[in-house]
């Protein structure tokens, strides 16, 4: 068995509307800085992991659009419809199987181009609840207010976030507490802002490592989880954050978390919840976490698109053991209100 | 090298074109308990899913949440692949890789698709780049038209030739309880009668649209000796994708580089030195018969041009020297999602003894090939020996 080791990490600038690139283009401005970090060429790499939607790209089977940048051509590329973080579960599995030497994973959206009304829509049960027209902004509203956490401290996780991330400029949590009501109780600035990017991981087998002379963040375990659909659970608890990382520690032989945890959350009260699923501990106790270093960027909310958020974390988590080696815990979500969860351990000595 | 990798169970669906009893969720679940109640195992027994469909098919965004209940994931790893006609095999290919590592024990693939529930030309013409294809894009049909144009001209294959494909298939098809088209009379001459749809493509030259679902149990060397009398062993898993733009591979189907570049790449891992005289049956994806007859060659069971021949010898016939799709192949049965996962199970079916009516006798080697995207390839070479 071999070590899944990160050892490029290239990332768009995030941007709510990227109209001076096709899709193509943006994943190749992942992909090629991921390369250049790792030092080595396209033509090296044996083996592709990417994650998209078709619904948010518009196109079916999404990954036709990158497949020549991931080194798809006469080569295996294979596309998790999940975010990112998923993608890197998979791809940790190919390298540490042996199957593969030097991957790719790649996760990009667009959603500028897409209309997120009907794209959530899409998301609903299509026998009940599509002839509704909800979307996940009603349902995170209504998640919202079953939490119950206070407006304050909601606007508080905000501008906690934005003060870590190096998409967005700061927002204060007052302007949050202003903007326009979107869902009672959720206001606009609580939701992620809509953005367009992608997001790069060079991943290295042992062997290549070794070949190449490099060392690099290490995928110490990875771990994934699904919970019922969004009306058939209780939407105050996500037990299957808790199982995500339970396993991915467990993988990675760790007892318990490390201080540097990025977890992925579009909506303000998300960033609260699944911060304490997380075992962070209270409200209060997770944004200062997500304001302080164990948060290299303050998550989703930190402007990264869906999608792209997880794998984002990940990026973000394995630069910053760079500077200061030792763990991290990345997480990601898919589906509405964070359905699916996947963790991945990290770690560099 | 990680752990070895054995299919241990499959079930399906009666694939058919409209299946009003089942919601789509229901459909996969049917699949699923088909293959668990058929290893004598539970959802219990199972950690972790990963499903193949095509999202827009039936226009239903991450299907994957919304049926986690329906498919027994909740509590587990859910994986959502989707690389188009190819995904029932990526599923194989991904459970392979994840058991490979030891991340899991036991993990259940399952594909399907309920075509009667969406409108399936409309989705695959936004398969099309949207600048540069999308406007003369027009479903599979003339897409397969095209191929065949070029394989006709390349090879001077007949439509005679590929009618005798149409036939093979729907008679196979009548062996196989779970085949959409069954067809015992069909002759020759009622292919080339049937209307012509893109020339040379003709009604029953192509495949159907089908409602179905199909799911497979895959083991790690520690559990599979347990969970199946005969298991079915992974000997080559392999994946290769072809370029975005037709206009890159005019020759896409005559010459499908994907297929003749995995095939390379599996016949190496498994050992094959000639696959005629190596494989005992072969499950492919045939989207239409023409792409059977160029399929032949680019898997190497005949000589370039030689896929007319093959046929008019009755080479690839269930009497056949090598049998090809004795289960009536996707010209009998197309789920689209499910569809080269069907191709799986049914390769390991035969592998396993357990193909019924449509077995051949002494099966030891299997392949299957998955075909979708623009002409990408993932194939998957079993066999009854271990590794």
């Amino acid at each position: 068995m071999s070590n899944a080791t990160i050892i490029g990490v290239g990332e768009t600038r995030h941007a709510a509307r990227r109209d001076d690139v096709t899709t193509t283009e943006l994943a190749w401005e992942a992909v090629s800085a991921a390369l250049a970090d790792a030092g080595v060429e396209l033509d090296d790499i044996d083996n592709a992991v990417t994650a998209s939607q078709d619904f948010w790209e518009g196109r079916t089977i999404s990954s036709m659009a990158v497949n020549e940048v991931v080194a798809g051509y006469l080569r295996p590329e294979s596309k998790v419809a999940a975010d990112g973080a998923q993608a890197v579960m998979y791809a940790w599995a190919r390298i540490a199987g042996g199957t593969y030497r030097l991957g790719l994973v790649l996760a990009h959206c667009k959603e500028s181009a897409a209309d997120p009304h009907a794209v959530e829509v899409a998301a609903m049960d299509p026998y009940v609840l599509r002839d509704l027209d909800v979307d996940e902004t009603v349902a995170a509203g209504l998640q919202a207010g079953l939490l119950g956490y206070p407006a304050e401290l909601r606007a508080a996780a905000v501008e906690a976030a934005t003060r870590r991330s190096p998409w967005r400029d700061p927002v204060d949590a007052s302007a949050v507490l202003a903007s326009p009501g979107i869902a009672s109780p959720l206001t606009a600035l609580e939701r992620a802002p809509l953005v367009d990017g992608a997001c790069a991981l060079v991943v290295a087998g042992d062997e290549t490592l070794a070949a190449l002379g490099r060392t690099g963040v290490r995928i110490a375990g990875c771990g994934s989880a699904t919970d019922p659909y969004w009306t058939d659970r209780d939407l105050t608890a996500a037990p299957a954050l808790g199982a995500a990382r339970d396993a991915a520690l467990a993988a990675a032989g760790w007892d318990g978390l490390p201080e540097m945890v990025e977890v992925a959350a579009p909506y303000a009260h998300q960033a609260l919840m699944w911060g304490g699923e997380m075992g962070l501990g209270a409200p209060e106790r997770v944004v200062e976490h997500i304001g302080g270093p164990g948060s290299p960027r303050g998550g989703w909310l930190g402007g990264t698109p869906g999608v792209v958020a997880g794998l984002s974390a990940v990026a973000a988590c394995a630069l910053a053991l760079r500077e200061q080696p030792g763990r991290a815990v990345a997480h990601g979500a898919t589906g509405i209100l964070g359905q699916s969860h996947h963790v991945v351990c990290l770690e560099a000595a | 090298m990680g752990r070895r990798v054995a299919i241990v169970a499959t079930g399906q669906t009666d694939h058919t074109s409209r299946r009003t009893d089942v919601n789509v969720a229901e459909l996969a679940r049917e699949a699923v308990d088909r293959c668990l109640a058929s290893a004598g195992r539970s959802l219990a027994d199972v950690d972790a899913i990963v499903l193949g469909n095509m999202e827009m098919f039936e226009g239903i965004n991450m299907p994957d949440q919304w049926m986690a209940s329906a498919l027994g994931a909740v509590g587990k790893p859910l994986f959502k692949l989707n690389t188009g006609g190819t995904v029932g095999a990526s599923t194989a290919v991904a459970a392979t890789q994840l058991l490979s590592a030891g991340v899991f024990r036991r993990v259940l693939c399952v594909g399907y698709e309920k075509h009667s529930e969406g409108s399936v030309q409309a989705s695959i013409t936004t398969v099309g780049d949207p600048v540069w294809e999308r406007a003369v894009m027009a479903g599979a049909i003339g897409n397969f038209a095209s191929m065949a144009s070029v394989y006709v001209d390349e090879s001077g294959a007949t439509e005679e030739q590929a009618a005798k494909v149409a036939v093979k298939a729907r008679r196979n098809a009548c062996r196989n309880p779970h085949a959409h088209l069954r067809m015992p009379d069909i002759t020759v001459e009622q292919v080339l009668a049937s209307d012509m749809l893109a020339h040379p493509v003709r009604k029953l030259d192509m495949c159907p649209s089908s409602d179905g679902a199909c799911a497979v149990l895959m083991a790690g060397e520690q559990d599979a000796p347990g969970l199946a009398a005969r298991p079915a062993w992974v000997h080559a898993a392999v994946t290769a994708h072809d370029q975005q733009f037709m206009g890159d591979s005019l020759k896409r189907l005559a010459e499908m580089r994907s297929l003749i570049a995995a095939s390379g790449k599996a016949y190496a891992q498994a050992g094959i030195d000639d696959p005629l005289t190596d494989l005992d049956v072969a499950e492919i994806y045939e989207p239409a018969t023409y792409a059977e007859l160029a399929m032949y060659e680019c898997l190497r069971f005949c000589e370039t041009g030689g896929g007319g021949r093959l046929i008019d010898e009755g080479v690839t016939e269930m009497d056949g020297r090598l049998p090809v799709n004795p289960s009536g192949g996707v010209l009998s049965a197309n789920p689209v999602g499910a569809t080269a996962l069907v191709r799986v199970a049914e390769a390991a079916m035969q592998v396993m003894g357990d193909a019924g009516e449509h077995q051949v006798e002494g099966v030891e080697t299997a392949l299957a090939t998955g075909y979708g995207g623009n002409a990408w390839t993932e194939i998957l070479i079993l066999r009854s020996a271990r590794p």
